[in-house]
């Protein structure tokens, strides 16, 4: 059932409009009602309706509920891929999409070995100047005296050269080709608007001028153009989204029919009190507040850990109150049997966290506690530097010894290497175990000879699937809070609330990104459905660290303080003066 | 005939002794009487280095030590007791997922055919969760496609439930299990052959629900250090090899003899009860009370012996025609302790344990097979306990909230006051 705001933004079909949605507010399922809206009611083909997102998932998601809605001749995808195909049907059919990585590899190339460690301001810059956006470029480059216009020029002259010879075309050279395509070729661009009568963007406070410039010219005519979006949920600015880009929708198009959703269907109310109130710091923001309407009494919790271990081990204690004991009777025994609420899966669980670095070390931690988790980032097997450094070293072996005469089977031969190589190197316990892991491959290899089998091995190496694409399991969710944009958890934690973290030390100086700062903790707040816990700690590596703003600005009346009980508290001491005796002998 | 231990760990898992390592293991089993022992915790990467370097396939899918690692164990073997030991490729696993919006918690046993399968099956769970931190891997998957992993890799494998009336992590637990092997497995419930009793139930508990008569009963230690190796174990009557035992367990029960038995009212969940009150009850009698105690109104803890009543169709008692043989024992240790009136883990039991193994043999030849007469040459103190409770003439006090049971042989006049105790052999 659609609430008033809903029916009101489903009902306006005609003419910009701009659907102001809160977090939680039933962004998604007001946008595909909409559609049906104009296909069942309004009788509009729905091949001539076209819904653009920005990542894949998002237009995978958005496919899913239109299939589900019967509508599956509406056009969903994202804003690249559209590109894409407008591209090789106007212009070239057969040209290559290159990586990020295949990008950075030209690049390298491209520049002088001086300017290698400035390697991503530079691919920034690249993007930055050709959005042609005069301010955005001064600003840019303001913020990165390392570089100048003429130096990104030279070097996007370059690229462009080698992109052309190689019949390739970057991510953000999509658009812009694009665009410039349809300067070119006015035939072109008014056979494009002539493919869409309704067009929808998912996500708008994400867009960035080429965007922009691409919705402008493609609805000129008709100007059906439905917007979806929060701006206090930009944070991809330095991808070119602004804050503003909401509230200047209505300079872009006249007539705009602006409609807010503001009841909340997702969080708790504690949750929503801490983040209204923080996202209020905000100034010039469209202002929007949002009603809850879930039901559920549960506050927020604040911990206070005197440093980034005592942090690990509240994050512990919060997992254990919510899955209880993961395979010991004897912790079961007074565990499980007292948990207040029900047992919840692993993949309940979210940690977010600002950087990588950040989740990578509380990843590791909770992996050697047994718990299974995952990072947003893959962690690559195949791509550990001591797999793939000894692996060379065995290909080598077996070029330069006499491999024929060897009777051994293959993974003894293996294993005899890893001892050695494990001895000879000063590998970390993990580093061990995962090159211990190649064994098991090793055996599965075990009837053919062992050159051959190397080779296996090797092939193994390069073409081995990732990790994450394997379905079927269940883990604690770590990531960024970048990337958790969209989902929902019933349990969120969002530990590290120390000024230069979070906000982060390049942005807490600058007004503009110290609000998208801010709007990054409101995110990530907003992603919990049942239960938000947020930490801090007041040393990291022994270095005092002052507690984030964001925490004052939440307003500390709307948090509990998380506390440990007391045995934890004292086993935790006991293990602690243990380490410090050990230190000192 | 031969005892078998399907499920122990290594020094791998977590809460274990560093004691548990392979020649350790095939010492103790000498020991003990243990004749095929699980090679645990399989999927550790180091562990499965170890398995991979030091056992040698002997028999089909059966392993035994290789000759020069015999050597290194801590323990001194009398004559009496040295035999061949060999090994099984099995492994312990917990799950925890929400199925039917109720998150489970389940432990599952697994047997491999040989070591090649058991590096596929590494292979294969890493690249879906974490097997590098805990000899008993902790995995988000569901036990069903975590039963289709494991079949797509060899149709060989075989899953056995775990210690399957346990409160916490067993397939028809009270916390987190499920009340039927197919509200669980679904489909593939048919790839199931044998339930685990652990040292929770016993046979005659698991007969009660007639649904599962056509599951072969299994029984096993799940020890934690190498003293425990063996307290339950299940009697196999076919040749030992890793086909013949699947055999057995897939097709001909009859090839299982039975199970060598704790009496499961020694642990801590039989009974329901309240500690805090000494409050020690039958089912039906926390029934009657509403599941509140009578004196404070507190809530009762409900217990193994409860849940089982839940799932029943017959009485206690009724003996399916599946039935195979059940030998209760008690720990020789145990015995010693009570016999001697000290503390379990008292220097002196372990001096007679080893005396008495010396003269009359393994563990196992002595509570389950030693003729009574012979032992009473040696002891008649022992030679009279062993044969009460080989007769079940025993007195049990039930285990209840957390609890445990009491199991003794004698009253405390029939025992020789302690200061006038000689025990010599």
């Amino acid at each position: 059932m659609l609430n008033s705001s809903q029916q009101q933004a489903v009902k306006f079909t005609e003419g910009p409009v701009r659907i102001i949605a809160g977090a939680g507010t039933g962004k998604t399922f007001t946008l595909v009602s909409r559609i049906a809206f104009l296909v069942n009611e309004k009788k509009i083909n729905p091949e001539k309706i076209l819904a653009l997102t920005f990542t894949n998932k998002a237009a995978h998601e958005l496919n899913e509920r239109l299939i589900a809605q019967n509508l599956p001749a509406v056009h969903a995808m994202t804003f690249h891929s559209m590109a894409a195909n407008f591209l090789r049907r106007f212009w070239n059919p057969d040209f290559k999409i290159v990586t990020d990585e295949e990008k950075k590899n030209i690049l390298s190339e491209i520049i002088g070995y001086e300017e290698i460690d400035n390697i991503k301001t530079i691919t920034e810059g690249l993007d930055v100047i050709r959005y042609k956006e005069p301010l955005m470029t001064e600003n840019f480059l303001r913020n990165h005296p390392s570089v100048t216009e003429q130096r990104l020029r030279e070097i996007l002259k370059a690229f462009a050269k080698v992109m052309n010879e190689k019949n390739a075309v970057d991510f953000t050279g999509l658009l812009s080709t694009l665009n410039q395509l349809w300067s070119d070729r006015p035939d072109y661009l008014s056979e494009c608007r002539n493919l869409f009568s309704y067009v929808f963007v998912d996500e708008y406070q994400d867009v960035n001028p080429p965007q922009i410039k691409i919705m402008q010219n493609l609805v000129y005519e008709h100007q059906n153009i439905c917007v979806v979006g929060d701006p206090d949920q930009t944070i991809y600015s330095w991808r070119g989204a602004r804050a503003e880009t909401m509230t200047k929708f209505e300079r872009l198009y006249s007539n705009t029919t602006s409609v807010s959703l503001t009841k909340n269907y997702r969080n708790p109310p504690a949750v929503l009190r801490c983040s209204e109130k923080l996202i209020s710091h905000n100034i010039g923001r469209l202002k929007k507040t949002l009603q809850p309407s879930v039901e559920n009494a549960r506050p927020v919790t604040l911990w206070e850990c005197e440093n980034e271990w005592r942090e690990i081990d509240s994050i512990l204690h919060i997992l254990e109150n919510s899955i209880g004991s993961l395979s010991a009777m004897h912790i079961a025994d007074h565990l499980d049997v007292h948990m207040e609420n029900e047992f919840r899966k692993f993949s309940d669980i979210a940690i977010l966290v600002r950087t990588q670095a950040h989740g990578r070390f509380i990843c590791q931690e909770l992996i050697k506690k047994g718990y299974p988790c995952q990072m947003s980032a893959p962690d690559n097997f195949w791509e550990k530097k001591e797999i793939t450094d000894f692996l060379e070293a065995a290909d080598n072996l077996v070029k330069w010894t006499d491999i024929d005469k060897i009777n051994d089977k293959f993974s003894k031969w293996i294993d005899d290497k890893i001892n050695k190589f494990i001895q000879a190197n000063n590998f970390t316990k993990s580093q061990s175990e995962r090159l211990n892991l190649l064994i098991p491959y090793s055996v599965a290899l075990d009837h053919l000879p062992i050159k051959e089998a190397l080779t296996r091995l090797l092939d193994e190496s390069r073409t081995d699937q990732e990790a994450d694409n394997v379905m079927g399991s269940e883990k604690i969710n770590i990531m960024t809070l970048h990337a958790a944009k969209g989902l929902e958890f019933p349990v969120v934690i969002i530990p590290g609330l120390e000024e230069g973290n979070l906000p982060y030390k390049k942005s807490k100086d600058d007004a503009y990104w110290l609000e998208e700062e801010r709007r990054l903790f409101y995110v990530g707040m907003t992603r919990a459905t049942d239960e938000l816990h947020i930490l801090h700690s007041k040393q990291i590596n022994s270095i005092p660290r002052e507690t984030s703003r964001f925490i004052k600005e939440c307003g500390l009346e709307n948090f509990v303080l998380g506390s440990m009980p007391e045995v934890k508290i004292r086993q935790i001491h006991h293990r602690e003066m243990k380490k410090a005796q050990m230190k000192l002998f | 005939m031969f005892i078998a231990d399907l499920h122990i760990h290594s020094k791998y898992s977590r809460a274990c002794s560093k004691k548990l390592d392979l020649p350790n293991i095939n010492a103790w089993c000498q020991l003990k009487g243990i004749d095929l022992v699980a090679s645990s915790d399989f999927t550790y990467p180091a562990w499965f280095k170890e398995l991979n370097s030091k056992l040698e396939e002997t028999e089909k899918g059966i392993y035994s030590l290789k000759k020069e690692f015999i050597n290194d164990h801590e323990v001194y073997i009398p004559e009496s007791c040295k035999r061949p030991v060999r090994f099984i490729l099995s492994t312990e696993i917990s799950l925890i997922y929400k199925k039917n919006d109720k998150v489970r918690k389940v432990h599952h046993v697994i047997l491999a055919p040989n070591l090649e399968t058991v590096a596929k099956i590494n292979i294969e769970l890493d690249k879906r969760g974490n097997i590098r931190s805990d000899g008993r891997p902790i995995l988000g998957i569901e036990s069903k496609e975590f039963l289709k992993i494991l079949l797509s890799i060899s149709p060989d494998i075989q899953l056995i439930p775990a210690h399957v009336w346990t409160p916490h992590f067993a397939i028809f637990g009270s916390m987190s299990g499920f009340d039927s092997v197919e509200e669980c497995f679904d489909e593939l419930s048919g790839h199931i052959c044998a339930l685990e009793t652990g040292l929770s139930s016993d046979p005659p508990m698991n007969w009660r629900l007639s649904k599962n008569d056509k599951y072969a009963l299994v029984s096993s230690s799940d020890a934690h250090s190498p003293q425990k190796l063996g307290r339950e174990a299940t009697v196999f009557d076919c040749e030992m090899t890793y086909p013949a035992i699947l055999n057995a367990l897939r097709n001909d029960h009859k090839k299982i003899a039975g199970t060598i038995e704790f009496y499961p009212e020694e642990g801590k969940y039989h009974a329901d009860g309240l500690r805090s009150e000494n409050l020690c009850l039958e089912p039906e009698e926390t029934k009657k009370y509403n599941f509140v105690s009578p004196n404070t109104g507190k809530k009762i803890v409900v217990g193994v012996l409860h849940r089982v009543s839940d799932l029943a169709d017959r009485k206690y008692g009724d003996k399916p025609a599946t039935a195979r043989g059940v030998w209760y024992i008690i720990p020789l240790t145990e015995v010693i302790s009570e016999l001697l009136q000290v503390g379990k883990s008292s220097k002196k039991i372990d001096e007679m344990y080893i005396k008495l193994l010396e003269k009359i043999g393994p563990e196992f030849y002595i509570l389950k097979d030693a003729p009574v007469d012979e032992i009473k040459k040696i002891n008649g103190m022992l030679g009279e306990a062993i044969d009460r409770m080989r007769n079940g003439k025993t007195k049990i006090q039930a285990g209840y909230d957390g609890e445990y049971g009491i199991i003794k042989l004698f009253n405390k006049d029939e025992l020789t006051p302690k200061e006038q105790l000689t025990f010599d052999l």
